[in-house]
């Protein structure tokens, strides 16, 4: 599966219903029952005590004050404020709680989805971009947060609310609910249409800011080669172009914005004018039916209403949001990794390192064949060089050894045992893997290098980078071994960053290596430490180079030559080129014109 | 303070529509403070007072208050958000044209996205600022004292009491400023942190799964998650317990106020009326306005400080390298470049380059040979001015080199010498001071030329090159934004990458980048080339230290460097023996300093560095072509002074 699509943080693919979305993430909230619980009873509570309140002032308003019954107005007065505490404390525990289970659902889910990842083979890294990949663990997880942390229960007990509000004044004096209620509709189909609005303003304006953000972008990268062509009035007109757009969206987003709340504020305003011109009527008409606490009450109801509908209002954004999100955090969960350990694999025991593969035939999922009729059988210690056409199939022969993908028609096995039968993780740990672009961690050069023996002492560590001759340059970096390598290594060079993976596969000391030569060349003092550096590393151990560099070819024991994934040719490099055939070719093409060239004088 | 005051500032260069905006909102809160009059007045002299012809006038009243209101709040949020975008404007414009002017030295020292960040995500802060912040701080401050006022001429009893409310507006204000919003602060710090764990883990999920360290990244992942649950839940356990706190706190003053007027509305002659109960009721909720106003303006405040902290760091890093007051008119440039005992630093006493002098001829080439930090990159990046040679003078006591510093002293450890006329006197030591190095572009000292006419006249080409999000004829016309169809095809052609070109469905209106066409390293390069060639300068350099790439593409570009070199002063780094062998001059660097110089003939027999380096580098090609059994291995001189 690939999760490259559509970059708009809203765009939903529909692959889920929006009612098993919503079911889904109310299980991560269910997990934790007891809180549940308690949060519902919470709400239960406050709504009955903001419905309550009211009715106190006016039970003090039509009952108290005219009696002058002080004692009764004090007890009135202490039970109001007694209602207020209890208002804090509910209110104070439900969203509390709320935030904590909803938190923890959102914590539950990005571990469940971390894991998940860290199960998911190769291919499904090969298809998706790191990218998207983090942004499914960090931003569209966090989109659900709003949701769980408290919009989805606070909106249903909103609805809720204005369902008992509506019931309760309809028991006070009809009439004057009738009057009062009027205005709801108009109330909810305005903010609706506003929040339509809004959304199409909120659209383009965010179009325009992630054109002026990836110009800036663009510019702070480029900026050497737009100082180089002294450029620099040109492209602050094509700025100030993208600038002046984003600056009129934001003036049309502004406009439409400034109206929503005051209007919304404005219409509720009326509820408390009919309520006004209708419960005055009333009072003075007809003084029996209605008391001047009843006006009153509807007044302060009036303002309660007001909340709920903006919240309720609001969920709708934030229910897009968390969809979209949830979505593309489910589609990951649900996908199965195509490797799997069986159930009866048992660990890896330590190997000699003898390899063999048979494979009769492999093949990306539907795609064109790959390998075919690959029979390979390498002896311990030996150091295999492949060497081929770019797509030849160098790279899916080390991944199947690693078993990143699953070989159907055939087998890989290591000192005999099928790789198939043990667990991908003991797996792992028997073979060495020394990347094209050495990745390395934040942390410290010596951090760097112990990863893979965390407990790897400090005389080991000078032994392997001096084994690969590399001790004096780290020694020589600002901080020695103790210098931090930045984000990805950013702040070491290519070459010394190849170093670091180089004594990082040395201190780790598997009984495999596979190592994937890096292409783009260093400078020739490095250059030559990388090459001491490979020979050191391929001592002892079977060796797997996909392999670029004339002198690490020169040096293997063996080269295989690999053609539209076949083996072509095998031999020592001096054997092939007596041979004339497609490895010669190769190396006159290729592999010579990438070296240092040959004086052709002298 | 400093820098909300010069963002204010920025809002007082559209002074009308700020104080527009203002005296809007301020209107619109004195119809919002009336209201509560006239629903007073409606309970007491009509409702209560059975005066029902005045009951729809007064309910009139009360909608057209409501109506005046809302029409002045929309022209103040209007009037707002036109103001700050004004000058979300005016400072983007500023940004832009400040890191456009910015010195190479600022890029190294910032990264991308920290740059980034400070223009975009700091500039939006801002403007939440200036959109909110400012207007709800001002309404905040009018309500907070339009109320009392109001309140006071309703009940001067009641209104005593209602002071007490202020130290809990401002505990409010304070407790969501210090304990409240640093948590919150936190948990986004935490979410950072949790961010880059988790895109490390993705991008390196090979290597964790070749050591097996799965568990330890997990760990890892676990705890930076679970500390963000924890700030998070802390932080909405805060804002659970304060948040409704002032609700229930203005209820409680109700409650109070039933008990009060309760007394007084009983009292003959009764100080206080029904109605007047009911407005001051709905004053006290009013209240509630200017504590939560007051608190996110300052909590804006804040945020937009810091904001602003960061992004006037860009416009206030000044630039080093400016053009002459009078610069050097040029019709046209031969090409000689002269190096006069340059020495360079970003700085202090570091010195990338020493002492290096280089005399080049016009329409010769120089390759430039040396390892890592050996200064050859720093070289070439002076002739185009993107640094500048050290203006100070400098002394060198036992093998080590000192700048002079402005005030006419060097300082060496602790000690610091006095200069005299040209020598300094160091340990009874008489050390002659070394003047200024100088770099010349046909003799003339190139800090004379106008940095425009000095770049366009020096070109660059990098192995791997920056190419822009736009079509392939806007980026190799991009030094010369005017040139005709013909002549970018002319460019393509002599860089060799005209026929791809061609075979792109769109040609040269082909989009290069994420939502276009990706191109290899080699096309790159070509296109680099041809954008170069058509700039047309009289000064070239070239990064050149071969990317991989097959025999064809190698050719192709061999081919396109040869046509662009045609006639130019060209500085080349590389290791490729080839170009080297065909230099007229070969510039070995160590250390900032030029160990060996001239043809590769003359190297050769000065038997140093190079023909060691030249030596291994041809055994090694033997070792390969010649059907030797037993590769010799390759040593190469000089690497052990890594």
């Amino acid at each position: 599966m690939s999760l490259d699509r559509a970059d708009d943080p809203d765009a939903r693919t529909y692959e889920y219903k929006d009612r098993t979305l919503l079911w889904r993430m109310v299980q991560y909230l269910l997990a934790y029952r007891r809180l549940f619980t308690a949060v519902v009873i919470l709400t239960v509570f406050s709504i009955t005590i903001s419905v309550w309140t009211p009715f106190v002032l006016m039970h003090a308003i039509d009952i108290d004050f005219p009696t002058g019954n002080l004692q009764a107005v004090l007890f009135t007065a202490i039970f109001y404020i007694t209602l207020q505490i209890f208002a804090w404390l509910t209110a104070y525990g439900q969203e509390y709680l709320m935030a904590l289970m909803g938190q923890r659902a959102v914590y539950d889910i990005r571990q469940e989805l971390y894991s998940h990842v860290q199960e998911m083979s190769e291919e499904f890294h090969d298809h998706s971009s790191s990218g998207r990949i983090i942004s499914r663990l960090t931003n569209d997880v966090d989109r659900m947060s709003e949701l769980l942390s408290g919009g989805l229960i606070s909106t249903f007990a909103q609805i809720f609310v204005v369902f008992v509000i509506g019931m309760v004044i309809f028991t006070v004096d009809a009439r004057l609910a009738l009057a009062s209620l009027s205005v709801v509709p108009i109330l909810l189909v305005t903010t609706l249409y506003f929040r339509k609005k809004l959304r199409e303003a909120y659209r383009s304006t965010r179009k325009t800011i992630s054109s002026v953000t990836a110009n800036y972008a663009e510019s702070i990268s480029g900026a050497k080669v737009t100082k180089s062509f002294a450029r620099e009035r040109i492209s602050a007109e094509i700025f100030d172009e993208l600038n002046k757009t984003d600056y009129k969206a934001n003036v049309d987003a502004g406009r439409a914005q400034a109206t929503f709340f005051p209007g919304i504020r404005f219409i509720s305003g009326l509820g408390i004018a009919i309520v006004l011109l209708v419960g005055g009527t009333l009072y003075i008409q007809d003084p029996l039916t209605i008391t001047l606490g009843t006006i009153v009450l509807f007044l302060q109801f009036n303002d309660r209403f007001f909340r709920p509908i903006l919240i309720i209002a609001n969920f709708y954004t934030s229910v897009q949001s968390a969809f979209a999100g949830g979505e593309r955090v489910f589609t990951v969960i649900d996908s199965r990794p195509a490797v799997v350990d069986r159930p009866d694999a048992a660990p890896m025991p330590e190997v000699d390192g003898r390899i063999q593969f048979n494979i009769n035939e492999f093949r990306y999922g539907d795609g064109p064949v790959v390998l075919q009729d690959f029979k390979l059988e390498i002896k311990p210690g030996e150091t295999i060089a492949l060497v081929g056409d770019t797509g030849a199939g160098k790279t899916t022969v080390v991944s199947l050894l690693n078993r990143f993908y699953e070989v159907i028609d055939g087998s890989v096995k290591i000192d005999g045992i099928d790789i198939r039968s043990v667990t991908q993780k003991s797996l792992h740990a028997r073979i060495g893997l020394v990347l094209q672009d050495a990745f390395l961690f934040m942390g410290t050069v010596k951090e760097n290098i112990r990863y893979g023996k965390p407990e790897a002492t400090d005389e080991e560590i000078l032994a392997a980078t001096e084994a690969i001759g590399a001790r004096r340059i780290f020694e020589s970096l600002e901080n020695g071994f103790n210098t931090e390598v930045g984000e990805r290594g950013s702040k070491l060079s290519e070459g010394e960053r190849q170093l670091v993976s180089f004594a990082r596969a040395l201190l780790a000391n598997p009984k495999i290596l596979v190592l994937d030569e890096a292409t783009s060349s260093v400078d020739i003092y490095t250059e030559h430490a990388i090459q001491r550096g490979m020979k050191t590393l391929f001592e002892g151990r079977t060796s797997i180079v996909i392999a670029h560099r004339l002198s690490t070819i020169v040096n293997a024991d063996r080269i295989i030559v690999i053609e539209h994934g076949k083996i072509v040719e095998t031999g020592t490099h001096a054997w092939l080129m007596q041979q004339k055939g497609k490895y010669h070719s190769l190396y006159e093409l290729q592999i010579k014109p990438r070296a240092i060239r040959t004086p052709t004088q002298k | 303070m400093g820098y909300i005051r010069r963002l204010i500032g920025y809002s007082l260069r559209h002074r009308s529509l700020l104080f527009g905006f203002l005296t809007a909102a301020g209107i619109g809160t004195i119809f919002n403070l009336i209201a509560p009059l006239i629903l007073i007045h409606i309970i007491d002299n009509v409702i209560l007072a059975d005066n029902l012809n005045q009951l729809v006038p007064n309910v009139l009243l009360y909608v057209s208050l409501g109506g005046l209101y809302a029409f002045f709040d929309v022209v103040g949020r209007y009037g707002a958000a036109i103001s700050s975008q004004r000058v979300i404007y005016d400072l983007r414009k500023d940004i832009y044209e400040s890191l456009m002017e910015k010195d190479l030295a600022f890029y190294d020292e910032n990264e991308t996205g920290q740059l980034l960040a400070r223009a975009t995500t700091d500039v939006t802060t801002m403007r939440e600022f200036l959109f909110w912040g400012i207007r709800v701080m001002f309404i905040g401050s009018a309500m907070l004292v339009g109320t009392f006022f109001v309140m006071f001429t309703v009940s001067p009893e009641l209104t005593v009491y209602m002071f007490l409310l202020i130290p809990v507006i401002v505990a409010f204000i304070y407790v969501f400023a210090k304990r409240v919003r640093p948590v919150f602060y936190a948990a986004r710090k935490q979410y950072g942190v949790l961010s880059s764990v988790l895109a490390e883990n993705v991008y390196g999920h090979k290597v964790i799964r070749s050591y097996a360290q799965e568990e330890k990244e997990a760990q890892r992942v676990d705890k930076e998650n679970s500390g963000f649950l924890e700030l998070r839940v802390e932080a909405s356990r805060l804002l659970s317990l304060y948040h409704p706190m002032l609700p229930a706190l203005f209820g409680a003053v109700i409650g109070f106020l039933i008990y009060i007027g309760g007394d007084l509305i009983n009292r003959v002659p009764a100080p206080l009326s029904l109605g007047e109960f009911v407005g001051f009721v709905s004053l006290v909720g009013m209240l509630m306005l200017p504590a939560r106003f007051l608190s996110w303006g300052v909590g804006m405040y804040q945020r937009a400080s810091a904001a602003g902290e960061r992004t006037f760091y860009i416009l206030d890093a000044s630039e080093s390298i400016t053009d002459p007051e009078v610069p050097v008119e040029v019709t046209k440039l031969k090409g000689a470049v002269d190096f006069d005992n340059v020495y360079f630093s970003y700085g202090g006493d570091n010195f990338i380059l020493r002492d290096v002098s280089l005399s080049v001829k016009p329409g010769q080439i120089v390759a430039l040979l040396g390892g890592t930090g050996s200064g050859k990159t720093s070289l070439v990046n002076l002739i185009p001015r993107f640094y500048d040679v050290d203006s100070n003078g400098t002394v060198t006591h036992k093998g080590t080199t000192y700048s002079v510093s402005s005030d006419r002293k060097v300082r060496i450890g602790d000690d610091e010498f006095s200069i005299g006329k040209d020598h300094v006197e160091i340990d009874s030591e008489q050390i002659d001071i070394r003047p200024p190095g100088t770099v010349c572009v046909d003799g003339i000292d190139i800090r004379l030329y106008s940095i425009n006419d000095l770049r366009k006249r020096v070109g660059m080409v990098h192995q791997d090159p920056f190419l822009f999000s736009a079509t392939i004829r806007e980026n190799i016309s991009f030094g010369r934004p005017d040139a005709t169809l013909e002549e970018v095809q002319e460019a393509a052609k002599a860089a060799m990458i005209h026929d791809f070109i061609m075979t792109l469905e769109e040609g040269y209106e082909s989009e290069i980048g994420e939502r276009g066409v990706t191109l290899s390293g080699g096309q790159k390069q070509r296109i680099a080339i041809a954008r170069a060639l058509l700039a047309d300068p009289r000064i070239l350099i070239l990064d050149d230290s071969t990317s991989s790439v097959d025999a064809r593409t190698e050719m192709l570009i061999q081919q396109a460097l040869e046509n662009l070199m045609k006639n130019r002063t060209t500085f080349i780094i590389t290791h490729r023996l080839s170009t080297v062998r065909n230099a007229d001059l070969i510039v070995m660097m160590e250390r900032g300093q030029i160990v060996e110089m001239g043809s590769h003939d003359e190297l050769i027999k000065a038997g140093g560095l190079y023909s060691g380096i030249h030596q291994t580098l041809v055994e090694m090609e033997m070792a390969a072509s010649f059907e030797n059994e037993e590769p010799t291995e390759a040593r190469v001189q000089g690497v052990d002074r890594l």
